[in-house]
């Protein structure tokens, strides 16, 4: 069963074409990662997903409804999109950006319902921010900033999660921190997860499925371990790769590599 | 320390304060003037209850001045608050971004042609300046618009200035050809004179600002959305085009009521939704009602001023308000950087 599938899909900024009759089928109830080199068009693929971006040709099917069929209030309640560092209007608190995230579920003027207050409070307390409710987003460090913006996410209520690169400028424990997060996300409460990484470690030990891009085109996709192997390294990013299976995980992780001679 | 957020309950509490210190300051400004009453006797003649001079001066003459002192000052507010927001910029106002001088082109080339005296109907100014700023909002659009990238706020405003000094160098063009009692009209409508303080003209702006003000009230939902970004209002279900033009409009709208009865309030627009954001911070179902509680208290305040202390000539209340605003606004462009 595919949770999002496209087919033929053309998306160009302005003139030049960055993805050309992609067909992407991306299995329900698993985290999957799109990795890729800068500018093959992962993000742009994930966007064009998210109905952010306005593909030129192609359909995207969610859940095997054509996307633009719904009404984008309607694709909201099923599926969340977090862009890449998005930002907070300073003052904002914690409870209140959350609490937008019940805005697909809204009508007219928006009155938290009862039921809305439980499920912001239910959001709060996955992603440990309980105790942050009352605190203004922008004084928080950068790992609870992301954490507070998946929680929003979560506070959508939808089966499915996109993120865009959710890792960027956090350090090793708060990227960590995020990926568990969504992870137990997929395990506990079943929502799908589709993240573009760039981390290809953190890819291999996080997601149940990976799609390799390179210019716009998929050059492979499978599990972990059919996807991270030095034939693919190579033609995705160039790069001539060594895999080793790491013994704590027991996903493949690639220890060394260098640029191809 | 740790710094929490502003709270429904405080922030409620400072909107009923700045609304009863905008009642105080109307009956204050009731009061005074060249013939000084009692606020007693303001409250008499409110009550129906004062002499018929009192009357004359209270009803006639003085609330007309408050009341749209008030309602520029909200449209200014209001209209100020949506810029900022849409465009996620501080910086943004009707005045920075050349609505208000697009509107006063229109303005100006009205009384150019058809002299003061053809502004028989209250009607049409208001129409016109809100011709002129949708003008003004389209060029903009046209001139920062890049397909497929999101407009750059520096750029915008960029924009803003350059063109705003293109209105007003055609609408100072327009003046030096006028006669006598235009040219007057002119150079006091740009420095904003409140010069349709007359309940003919109020009874066309009141329902005007009413409309737009519940209408950007009633959205303010969609702009705490939009607030946060294109791309994450998206991924809410915002339908952002639509909700950006409606918006769009409506701050046109509100900015041009204000410019075309009471003048060209430069800096009301932007700094009102700024302490607005400082008082009640930024969901804008409290910020609206504080920027327009601001901006109305900083036009009364200044026209106040300019009744009671007599500096001799008869001063317009824009440029009180702009000796006022200018160290506010340098302060804000400090702290930018």
């Amino acid at each position: 069963m595919n949770s999002i599938a496209t087919e033929g899909l053309d998306i160009a900024y302005d003139e030049a074409l960055i993805v050309q009759a992609l067909d992407m089928h991306i299995p329900q109830g698993k985290v999957t990662a799109i990795i890729g080199p800068n500018g093959c068009g992962k993000s742009t693929i994930l966007k064009a997903v998210g109905r952010i971006l306005k593909p030129q040709k192609g359909m995207v099917y969610l859940s095997g409804e054509d996307i633009r069929k719904l009404s984008t209030k309607e694709v909201a309640q099923k599926m969340a999109i977090l862009p890449q560092t998005p930002t907070a209007p300073s003052g904002l608190t914690v409870g209140e950006l959350v609490a937008y995230g019940r805005f697909p579920h809204q009508r007219g003027f928006g009155k938290l319902t009862f039921e809305d207050k439980k499920i912001v409070k239910w959001a709060l307390d996955v992603t440990r921010l309980g105790e942050f409710e009352c605190r203004e987003v922008d004084t928080l460090s950068g790992g609870q900033r992301q954490r507070v913006w998946i929680a929003m996410a979560l506070a959508q209520q939808t089966d499915l999660i996109l993120l865009d690169e959710p890792t960027t400028y956090l350090d090793l424990a708060h990227q960590l921190e995020v990926l568990e997060l969504l992870y137990n996300l997929n395990r506990n409460q079943g929502c799908t997860i589709i993240m573009v990484l760039h981390d290809l470690n953190l890819a291999a030990r996080f997601s149940d499925y990976i799609i390799a891009i390179r210019g716009g085109d998929i050059i492979s996709q499978g599990t972990p371990e059919q996807v991270m192997t030095s034939s693919v390294l190579k033609s995705a990013f160039n790069i001539d790769a060594e895999i080793v299976k790491e013994p704590r995980t027991g996903r493949p992780v690639c220890i060394t590599y260098d640029l191809m001679k | 320390m740790k710094k929490t957020g502003y709270t429904i309950g405080k922030s409620l509490g400072i909107i009923i304060l700045l609304s009863t210190l905008m009642f105080l300051l109307a009956v204050i400004s009731m009061a005074s003037g060249k013939m000084n009453l009692s606020p007693m006797e303001v409250l008499n003649v409110l009550m129906a209850k004062g002499t018929l001079q009192q009357n004359l001066i209270v009803f006639e003459f003085r609330l007309p001045r408050i009341v749209l002192s008030i309602l520029v000052g909200i449209g200014m507010g209001v209209s100020g608050c949506i810029m900022q927001s849409l465009l996620k910029n501080d910086m943004a106002s009707p005045g920075t971004l050349g609505i208000s001088s697009g509107s006063g082109l229109f303005v100006m080339l009205y009384i150019a042609i058809f002299s003061t005296k053809a502004i028989y109907s209250p009607y049409i100014l208001p129409m016109l300046a809100f011709a002129g700023g949708i003008m003004a909002a389209f060029v903009i659009f046209l001139l920062s618009y890049r397909r497929g990238k999101e407009i750059s706020p520096t750029g915008l405003i960029l924009t803003g200035v350059a063109t705003s000094s293109g209105y007003g160098a055609l609408s100072l063009m327009i003046t030096l050809r006028l006669n006598k009692t235009q040219y007057d009209f002119a150079q006091r409508w740009q420095a904003g004179s409140l010069w349709g303080d007359e309940w003919r003209y109020i009874m066309v702006l009141l329902p005007w600002v009413l409309f737009f003000c519940l209408y950007a009230f009633y959205k303010s939902r969609m702009l705490n959305t939009l607030h946060l970004g294109n791309q994450t209002a998206t991924g809410l279900g915002v339908a952002v085009k639509r909700e950006f033009i409606g918006l769009t409009l409506a701050s046109v709208a509100l900015s041009s009521g204000s410019v075309a009865l009471g003048g060209n309030f430069f800096f009301v627009g932007m700094i009102s939704p700024h302490l607005g954001r400082k008082l009640v911070g930024p969901n804008h179902k409290l910020l609206l009602p504080a920027s327009a509680l601001v901006g109305a208290l900083v036009v009364l305040v200044a026209d106040t001023i300019i009744r009671t202390v007599s500096l001799g000539a008869d001063i317009p209340t824009g440029i009180i308000i702009t000796i006022l605003s200018t160290p506010y606004f340098l302060y804000l462009l400090a702290k930018s950087n």
